[in-house]
């Protein structure tokens, strides 16, 4: 059985439907992350999960039992639910003590007062704010912040955990260490886990399997790596990885489907493409669809590389230096195509060349469908 | 499975069955009903019953708390502690006993008011019919009394025109009315507001009879035309030519007499314009009165000789013509001097008030 | 969130107990038909035609329009100069505002009275004494009283201006002088155009008070013949033989129709600015105005406002309560000293009775008053938007009511309403209601403020771990809410016992409270002022202990916190 499961889930706001028909299922155990930009509808669902949002259509089911649905009349109170959720701003209570804050779920559930005080202490500690108890949030760091609201949140061993961009409002540092962490912690505890974010390195690091969504409908559902390998469309693709898309026509498939020769009417070139993973997308044969390469999977040269195919001659227009990598816009034909290069790669003596030569690897182009 | 709502309507039933309950109860509550037969001894016993009193009263409360009240607890001591003394202005008195009577919450036993002040009252049904048996046994003069026992006996106080003798050169006190309609008095005149039917209302409407119409009327517009002070009292018309504000005032003679007992006293004196009157002050037993023999005890009391010598002592003229000789008052009004009640010349001026009202409100503003 | 239903309940909970007096006042005056005075279609038209209440209106809206200028002005060159400018003393220049708020305006006429009667005000006295001028004050006029609700307006207008003047950008300013302006044109070409929004509402919020004021009508007004609506409807129950009740109606439906303009205005001006308390921090140093020697004139100038919103008649009533009664006539004043007034203060029969009146309707209407704010503020802010708007407006209809019109109303009410009036009339209760329901709009704001700084997030984790609406209100809402329910307490407190107009049809018997008792005792006794004056001194200590304790305990609370956290 599924722990938490929606199906057809339509919100709407006034004329604007937030989320459009939207079905998903989470499994014991599994943590699931709900990505895209924002206004894509993840948020809201997240809440209608927690019971802190009705919807128009459609059900929510929580281990198999029906928690929200319109049609039956049924709605279960957000503290009936047995969930957590954790927010951006943290929404400690700044009025109450650490010990309290932590402690706030138990008493609601009426533990004994060594049971709360055992708890309390096994969840800071787990969060590795040990010692903290007497203070006040307002004493406390961000990332100290978001741990106690952590600690909160599983002290009462909630069924599922929610999580609303619990990492937005950090340092970037501080951010990208809490996300190792979360997801160590999250593994460890064994909670069920579903993870709402706009960031795609976020999503990848800590989830098992990820919901791509965009304006309330999903766009794809896949564990990280298939979604960064095998985006569905175009709109994928450049949301989970910088890439470059450019317009292209198939021209010939050859018979094994594993590669193709495609034609790119804007950068006047014709490239080879293969796939590494499986088949080409054969409905492309004939159809215009999109090309995809990723930013940091084009070789840049000063001068004319030793490549059978692929290799293209372009004009440096622009370079944005970022310090560990460098971006480099050049201009191919009519279509302008950016190229990460790092630091200790050969290729960033290309210094202030303005005529560079691009080599893209077979490997590295994919075929999407239009989005 | 929507606690927050029903616990809601939980709350809500409790606090309408909460109402209910104490609606009911009030509803229910015996009210006491009284006879109106008179034995003397059960009448005591019965009054003893009831356990409390309210007055609705016109003189202060300090009088009342200092001389009257304690002098009928002398008499009967374990009335200690049980009445309740409540001073209002003439009009609020009227207005309250007449509301509260409307509106079926009778909280006074006794009023004790100007007659003028409560003769919409008493026409509103506001007092019950009772014959004071003290009004034989003490030979009352007709006039002190209501002869179908609407109200009965309380005392007087002598209406006195005062004038403020360091602002007020001799040459100007006026001797006559008339002489209230000199400019020179322009702004200078203190009165309660004649509508009101108090002091200046009442003392007003009893020269009419005298002056007759035309002369009457013209009298009331010079009056008016010196822009007089309209005060909310006869006290406050006092206070008002003793600090100086005003260099004359119509008042009421007790006030005079605690001004100049004051340190350092007060610089009035009374100028005695014929006629001199007293503004009658009667006692009334309410209709449905929470506790009626209690109520009729202190209104008997109140007529007998020790009643109205505690009304003497506060330095008010009691109704009760043998006590009157034994005023304070000797001594202080001009010899040959003789009081009417004021409007005693004037049925109609108890008997259509709301006449007199408006013509004081279209003369006066 | 999808939220409780409480609040919303709790809002038609409100409507009904509040409205139903309203359906008494018309209903009311049909029952008490004395005197022939009822109320009909033709009598309301000929009233509303007739040329004295247009007389009514005109003074009516004379008073309040100038006495709002009064205050505004007065109150915009107050904060101005404390807030722009380099006056010294500003710590303290910031706090004496409230002070006026000690004394009752009944209280302040009765120093008005002592000061500037035309013969024997102490004023004009020595006047005449000194400068062989004179009478040149006379309270008892038109003039008078624009003065006396003038500058006894000054609190609330500060308090609406000050923030405002606090949070503008020093840079508008700073450019102005930069440009070469200097500062007093800065002050009329930028500062005041910015400042207007705040200024209009502390002028229409002022303007309504003014409409609505009893007290100075009825002491300083009706002497000269000045009468307003207010005192007319009360001289049409007390003053009039029989009382006509129907005509009390018909004034107070026609107040209505006024005040109902007034504060539609109001509430439209105002709509959005409670609902974005702005609080910036303060200006630094640097952006202040530097008026070198003109900041002692700009110090003057704050004296003097303060010197008359406070100083003069606070001295007065003190000077009042420690001297024998005086007569002034002849031009001398000799001043002697007793203590007698004091004694005789609380040896007045009624005085203890009205103290426990008092305060316990202070602590009633506080504490209730304070809690269906809390709840109806919620409903506003937190509720679906059109249940929201609903409670918003339900929330601004005791601004348009005189405390006197809707004391009539509760009169009524409580005498007419079958069961209940039975246990109700002759209580405190009466009087809790109205100065709960006069009192609400500004209770409302002041939590509101609070409230609104309280992010849903804060309720929702709080439901999400498992604790109901209930709960969650009362753990979490109301704590982080305490500050504006603690100003709510005090300011509803600190009302209850200034508030005159809305109690002095209400008291009855056992029900006097300390402000009808001075009334009466002023009104009624000959030579009683001098005591009234030491009971209203005491009156303004009570006063002045609800406004210091709790900021005393404020202080008390956050050292413990801070030393309890540094564990």
């Amino acid at each position: 059985m599924d722990k938490i499961e929606a199906k057809n889930v339509v919100k709407k706001y006034g004329k604007v439907v937030a989320v459009d028909d939207v079905s998903l299922a989470v499994k014991e155990g599994e943590i699931l992350s709900l990505l895209g930009p924002s206004g894509c509808g993840k948020t809201t669902i997240l809440r209608a999960i927690a019971g802190l949002e009705d919807i128009d259509e459609g059900e929510i089911l929580l281990d198999g039992k029906v928690i929200t649905s319109p049609k039956q009349r049924l709605f279960v109170s957000p503290e009936k639910r047995q969930l957590g959720l954790m927010f951006q701003s943290y929404a400690l209570w700044p009025h109450m003590k650490v010990r309290a804050n932590v402690a706030y779920g138990l008493k609601v559930r009426k533990y004994s007062k060594e049971e709360i005080d055992k708890k309390v202490k096994e969840s800071l500690e787990t969060v590795g704010l040990s010692g903290l108890e007497e203070r006040y949030p307002s004493q406390l760091s961000g990332g100290q912040q978001q741990r106690v609201a952590l600690a909160r949140n599983i002290a009462y061993e909630p069924k599922v955990l929610l999580l609303d961009e619990p990492l937005s409002n950090l340092d970037r540092r501080v951010r990208d260490r809490m996300r190792t962490e979360l997801h160590i912690l999250l593994k460890r505890i064994g909670i069920t886990a579903v993870y709402v974010t706009h960031d795609q390195e976020e999503a990848f690091a800590i989830s098992d399997r990820i919901i791509l969504m965009k304006d309330g409908k999903i766009v794809q559902e896949a564990a990280p790596k298939e979604l960064y390998d095998e985006p569905a469309n175009s709109f994928a693709a450049d949301f989970i990885g910088r890439a470059n898309l450019l317009k292209a026509k198939v021209l010939e498939v050859d018979e094994k489907g594993k590669s193709a020769k495609i034609e790119v009417p804007e950068i006047g070139a014709t490239l080879v493409c293969r796939s590494e993973f499986g088949e080409l997308p054969k409905d492309c044969a004939g159809k215009p669809c999109e090309l995809l390469v990723r930013y940091n999977e084009i070789g840049i040269f000063e001068s004319k590389p030793d490549f059978r195919e692929n290799v293209i001659k372009g004009e440096v227009i622009h370079r944005d230096y970022r310090g560990s990598v460098t971006d480099h816009e050049v201009v191919v034909g009519n279509a302008t195509i950016i190229v990460t290069s790092h630091r200790f790669c050969g290729m960033s003596k290309v210094g202030e060349r303005k005529d560079v030569y691009l080599y893209m690897p077979p490997e590295a182009i994919r075929l999407v469908r239009g989005a | 499975m929507k606690r927050g709502i029903t616990t809601t309507i939980a709350a809500l039933l409790a606090l309408v069955i909460i109402f209910a309950a104490v609606a009911a109860y009030g509803w229910l509550r015996p009210t006491t009903t009284e006879t109106t037969t008179y034995t003397a001894v059960t009448l005591e016993e019965k009054a003893y019953n009831e356990s409390a009193l309210t007055i609705y009263g016109v003189f202060d409360t300090g009088d009342a708390t200092s001389k009257v009240i304690p002098a009928f607890v002398t008499q009967y001591p374990w009335a200690a502690g049980k009445i309740s003394y409540v001073g209002l202005s003439p009009s609020e008195i009227g207005t309250r006993a007449l509301s509260e009577y409307i509106a079926g919450h009778v909280q006074a036993d006794v009023l004790i008011d100007t007659l003028g002040s409560m003769t919409s009252a008493l026409q509103g049904g506001v007092a019950q019919n009772w014959t004071n048996p003290m009004i034989s046994l003490m030979n009352y003069s007709a006039g002190t009394y209501e002869p179908n026992g609407q109200w009965t006996v309380g005392y007087g106080i002598p209406i006195v025109v005062a004038y403020n003798t360091i602002l007020v050169n001799s040459s100007m006190v006026p001797k006559s009315w008339q002489n209230l309609t000199d400019p020179y008095w322009n702004g200078k005149i203190a009165i309660d507001d004649p509508k009101t039917l108090n002091v200046a209302g009442s003392l007003f409407a009893h020269l009419y009879p005298i002056l007759g119409n035309a002369s009457w009327t013209a009298l009331m517009q010079g009056i008016a035309a010196n822009n007089p002070i309209m005060t909310q009292s006869a006290g406050d018309s006092f206070t008002k030519v003793a600090q100086g504000e005003a260099y004359i005032a119509t008042g009421l003679i007790n006030d005079y007499l605690a001004g100049i007992a004051l340190v350092p006293p007060i610089n009035v004196s009374i100028a005695w314009i014929p006629p001199v009157t007293s503004l009658p002050i009667s006692s009334v037993l309410c209709a449905n009165a929470p506790h009626p023999n209690f109520a009729k005890l202190f209104l008997e009391w109140f007529a007998s000789g020790a009643g109205q010598y505690s009304m003497a002592n506060t330095g008010r003229v009691p109704s009760s013509a043998a006590i009157a000789g034994y005023t304070i008052l000797a001594g202080v009004l001009p010899p040959g001097t003789s009081m009417a009640g004021v409007a005693s010349n004037n049925p109609d001026y108890y008997i259509n008030p709301t006449k007199w009202s408006d013509t004081y409100q279209a003369i006066f503003g | 969130m999808r939220g409780s239903k409480v609040p919303l309940i709790f809002s038609l909970l409100f409507l009904i107990i509040f409205i139903t007096p309203i359906f008494y006042l018309i209903y009311g005056s049909i029952i008490f038909q004395v005197g022939g005075s009822t109320l009909t279609w033709e009598a309301l038209i000929k009233v509303m035609t007739s040329a004295r209440t247009g007389y009514l209106l005109i003074n009516t809206l004379v008073f309040a329009i100038g006495g709002a200028l009064l205050a505004t002005v007065l109150a915009t060159t107050y904060a101005w100069i404390i807030v722009r400018t380099d006056v010294p003393g500003k710590r303290l220049l910031e706090l004496l505002p409230i002070l006026p708020l000690t004394m009752p305006f009944l209280v302040k006429a009765f120093s008005w009275i002592y000061l500037f009667s035309p013969r024997t005000g102490i004023a004009n006295i020595l006047m005449k004494q000194f400068l062989g001028i004179g009478p040149v004050f006379n309270i008892y006029s038109m003039p008078g009283l624009i003065f006396a609700i003038g500058v006894g307006g000054l609190p609330l207008a500060y308090l609406t201006i000050e923030p405002a003047v606090k949070s503008l950008n020093p840079a508008l300013e700073e450019a102005s002088r930069i440009a070469g302006n200097g500062v007093l044109k800065t002050l009329f070409k930028v500062t005041i155009p910015v400042l207007i929004p705040a200024i209009l509402s502390a002028f229409l919020l002022l303007m309504i008070i003014g409409l609505e004021n009893f007290d100075y009508p009825f002491m300083l007004g009706n002497p000269a013949g000045i009468s307003t609506l207010a005192t007319e409807v009360y001289f049409s129950i007390f003053e009039t033989q029989p009382p006509r009740y129907g005509m009390a109606s018909i004034i107070s439906i026609i107040y209505l129709i006024m005040t109902i303009s007034v504060v539609s205005v109001y509430i439209y001006v105002t709509r959005k600015t409670y609902k974005f308390v702005v609080v910036t921090g303060k200006a630094p140093r640097e952006s202040v105005h530097k008026l070198h020697r003109w900041k002692y004139v700009g110090l003057a100038i704050c004296f003097l406002i303060l010197f008359f919103a406070f100083l003069l008649p606070y001295s007065t009533l003190v000077l009042m309560s420690f001297t024998p009664f005086l007569s002034a006539a002849g031009g001398n004043i000799q001043f002697t000293f007793t203590l007698n007034n004091y004694v005789a203060a609380l040896n007045l029969p009624l005085f203890y009775t009205a103290l426990t009146n008092t305060i316990s309707l202070g602590l009633a209407a506080g504490i209730i008053g304070t809690l269906i704010a809390a709840f109806l503020s919620y409903a506003a802010l937190k509720s679906k938007v059109r249940g929201a708007r609903f409670v918003d407006l339900i929330t601004s209809i005791p601004l348009a009511f005189p405390g006197i019109v809707y004391g009539l109303a509760l009169f009524w009410t409580f005498l007419l309403l079958p069961g209940i009036s039975n246990y109700i009339y002759g209580t405190i209760w009466p009087l809790v209601l109205a100065l709960v329901f006069v009192r609400l709009p500004y209770c409302v704001r002041m939590i509101s403020g609070s409230l609104i700084q309280i992010a849903d997030e804060l309720e929702e984790s709080s439901r999400v771990s498992g604790a109901s609406w209930g709960r969650t209100f009362y753990k979490i809402v109301m704590p982080l809410m305490r500050r504006g329910l603690l100003n709510s307490f005090i300011y509803t407190f600190i009302n209850s016992l200034r508030e005159l107009g809305a109690v002095v049809l209400l008291v009855t018997a056992q029900s006097v409270v300390l402000i009808t008792l001075l009334l009466h005792l002023q009104s009624q006794n000959a030579f009683a002022l001098n005591t009234v004056a030491a009971a209203s001194v005491f009156l303004s200590i009570f006063i002045m202990i609800a406004i210091a304790l709790p900021a005393l305990f404020q202080h008390l609370l956050s050292w413990r916190k801070r030393k309890s956290s540094k564990g």
